[in-house]
């Protein structure tokens, strides 16, 4: 079966399944991780807009 | 050629307009320049993963990847194996990307400002601006190639080719900045890795290990499957890909900014080790595909030339072409011989192992599947461009006009300049990308562009985080030597004069020689530098 060559056979077959494996988990977690990355970006916008932020304008370096 | 515009076409119509609009759809969210370079520092762990995954696989890696596969075997998948190992155990023991991340810093030169002072990190950010530009300049190019070859376009598309991919990277890039890339990059990672699953599957089923395994024997023999049998390697090779990807996991600019816009250090830890595999699967899946041609297709250099060329060149040298070793087309030939190629010819005849990986598939992927291919190579591809165009970006923005900048900027204005120097970073990539021609592999002229900033920052990161003795001449002698040795190397390629010293050293001593002489500046320029004396 690995025709002499075990070594890059089961790497090669890890990488297929490892990979088909993470592609189908990151892209269910993944869609998560944006949600709450967009709602936490949106909260502390509101945050800034309402608050101490009307004293000082928001300076960058 | 198996591509159909009804089918294929309207695939890749449907990726690209679900990636532009997603794109374009978070740039409200932007409001800080924070936002813009490092989202807000709201990454968390599995975005992470499919952000960086997108980011370190593009079309260049694909071709250059494969194209070590049909040179060199399996044993060409070798420098994906050096850098998962770096890169899990950077992750697993935080060895210098704790240190960064917890300073809160936006670049690297932003943390070595802190130890070495305002010089060095200016210096650093040029450094580092110029390796990774000289870098990325070829992505566009070599996109653009494996574009028109797959779809069995005309060469002379090839320019509108590269203008039509970057406007349409560099729109979601301008306007979004971090969080469109990372929006993007997740919906790019699952079409790029539905269609490599689907494409490699296909291979091991159509193709088979036996043949694949015999193809290796018949072309590079022992060399094909252990490197340090093969010629083309062997342990300079192996000692540069441990070096440079050990290097690149901890100073590359958009390996590292998915650490920085990681919500916290132990997040940033886990989108390493969690990431780490994907790094054998990146070298090794095109690998397979590369073998996979030469199986198929063979190595038949001389089918790159047009009727016309092929009678210009004489049959003795047509004959020791055609015997050449794979990826090797001039290897056989005496000084005279090859200097009698005309110039296209000879080009055109060492890009044929580049090239033969896209050939290949635009024969072997039926209509349909086509479509989903090309979506996947080109969601890889935007990833990385965008990625690349950001982080260079932000390094320009923060390090290097940093000091120019007398007061403190509002993000507006912060937020428009960084706009400002992502599009011109995407002019820049695109006439680069028709004037410059790579000499030899592609790899190692990745490494060494690379390397001209890769052995000095790494040493520099190194003896920031961890030797109490370095300072600001030690990191000034490691950034001069390390971009030193690349760029005379770089130079004495192109000038006829040194191009054969230059060829008889090679680009993996080259690499190896510019890490030996950044960390001998480090060492020599600290301890050369007079103490402060310390009150009692």
């Amino acid at each position: 079966m690995t025709h002499g060559h075990s070594f890059w056979f089961w790497l090669v077959w890890a990488c297929v399944i490892w990979y088909s494996t993470i592609t189908i988990y990151v892209s269910v977690k993944g869609a998560f991780d944006i949600k709450q990355m967009l709602r936490d970006l949106k909260e502390r916008g509101e945050k800034q807009d309402g608050g101490e932020a009307d004293k000082t304008p928001p300076q960058s370096k | 050629m198996n591509f159909s515009w009804p089918i294929d076409g309207t695939i890749v119509g449907v990726y690209l307009l679900a990636t532009m609009v997603a794109g374009l759809l978070v740039r409200k969210y932007v409001s800080r320049v924070e936002d813009f370079l490092v989202a807000g520092r709201e990454m968390n762990v599995y975005l992470g993963i499919a952000s960086l995954a997108a980011t370190e696989f593009g079309i260049i890696t694909c071709m250059y990847t494969a194209q070590a596969g049909f040179t060199n075997g399996f044993a060409g998948a070798l420098p994906g194996l050096c850098s998962a190992a770096a890169m899990f155990l950077v992750g697993l023991t935080g060895f210098c990307v704790k240190p960064l991340r917890d300073s809160g810093a936006m670049t690297l030169p932003e943390l070595f400002e802190k130890r070495f002072g305002k010089f060095i990190r200016w210096l650093a950010g040029v450094v580092i601006v110029f390796g990774g530009l000289l870098n990325m300049g070829v992505f566009l190019k070599i996109g653009g190639d494996f574009l028109c070859l797959v779809c069995g376009f005309d060469i002379k598309w090839l320019a509108m080719m590269m203008t039509v991919l970057l406007v349409m990277v560099a729109v979601y890039t301008i306007l979004g900045g971090m969080l469109s890339v990372l929006v993007t990059d997740f919906l790019q990672f699952v079409v790029m890795s539905i269609g490599l699953l689907v494409v490699t599957v296909m291979i091991l089923q159509q193709v088979g290990w036996e043949k694949l395994v015999a193809t290796v024997e018949q072309h590079h023999g022992a060399g094909g499957f252990n490197p340090l049998a093969n010629p083309n390697l062997g342990w300079s090779f192996i000692i540069m890909q441990i070096l440079g990807n050990t290097a690149a996991v901890l100073t590359w600019q958009t390996t590292i900014a998915r650490l920085l816009a990681a919500k916290d250090t132990d997040t940033g830890r886990k989108v390493y080790t969690r990431t780490s595999f994907f790094f054998v699967c990146r070298w090794l899946i095109p690998g397979l595909w590369g073998i996979a041609a030469l199986a198929v297709i063979g190595w038949q250099p001389l089918k790159q030339l047009t009727a016309n060329e092929l009678a210009k060149v004489p049959p003795a040298i047509q004959e020791k072409i055609s015997a050449s070793k794979p990826g090797a087309p001039l290897a056989q030939l005496s000084e005279a011989e090859a200097a009698s190629l005309a110039p296209a010819v000879a080009n055109k005849l060492n890009d044929a192992s580049l090239h033969a990986m896209p050939k290949f598939l635009s024969t072997f992927i039926p209509v349909g599947l086509m479509g989903l291919l090309i979506a996947a190579m080109l969601a890889a591809d935007m990833s990385t461009d965008s990625s690349y165009m950001l982080s260079w970006g932000s390094v320009i923005y923060n390090d290097i006009l940093g000091p120019f900048r007398r007061r403190a900027w509002t993000d507006r204005r912060a937020i428009l300049w960084n706009r400002c120097i992502v599009a011109l970073i995407g002019v820049y990539l695109l006439v680069f990308g028709l004037l410059y021609s790579i000499e030899g592999n592609v790899w190692s002229y990745l490494l060494l562009t690379g390397s001209i900033y890769l052995s000095s920052m790494s040493v520099l990161l190194i003896a920031c985080c961890y030797w109490k003795r370095a300072n600001n001449w030690g990191a000034l002698g490691a950034i001069i030597l390390g971009a030193a040795v690349p760029i005379a190397h770089l130079s004495m390629e192109k000038i006829p004069a040194t191009a054969k010293f230059a060829a008889s050293l090679g680009k993996d001593a080259a690499g190896i020689g510019a890490f030996v002489a950044a960390a001998l500046g480090m060492i020599a320029g600290s301890l050369l530098k007079p103490r402060a004396e310390t009150k009692p």
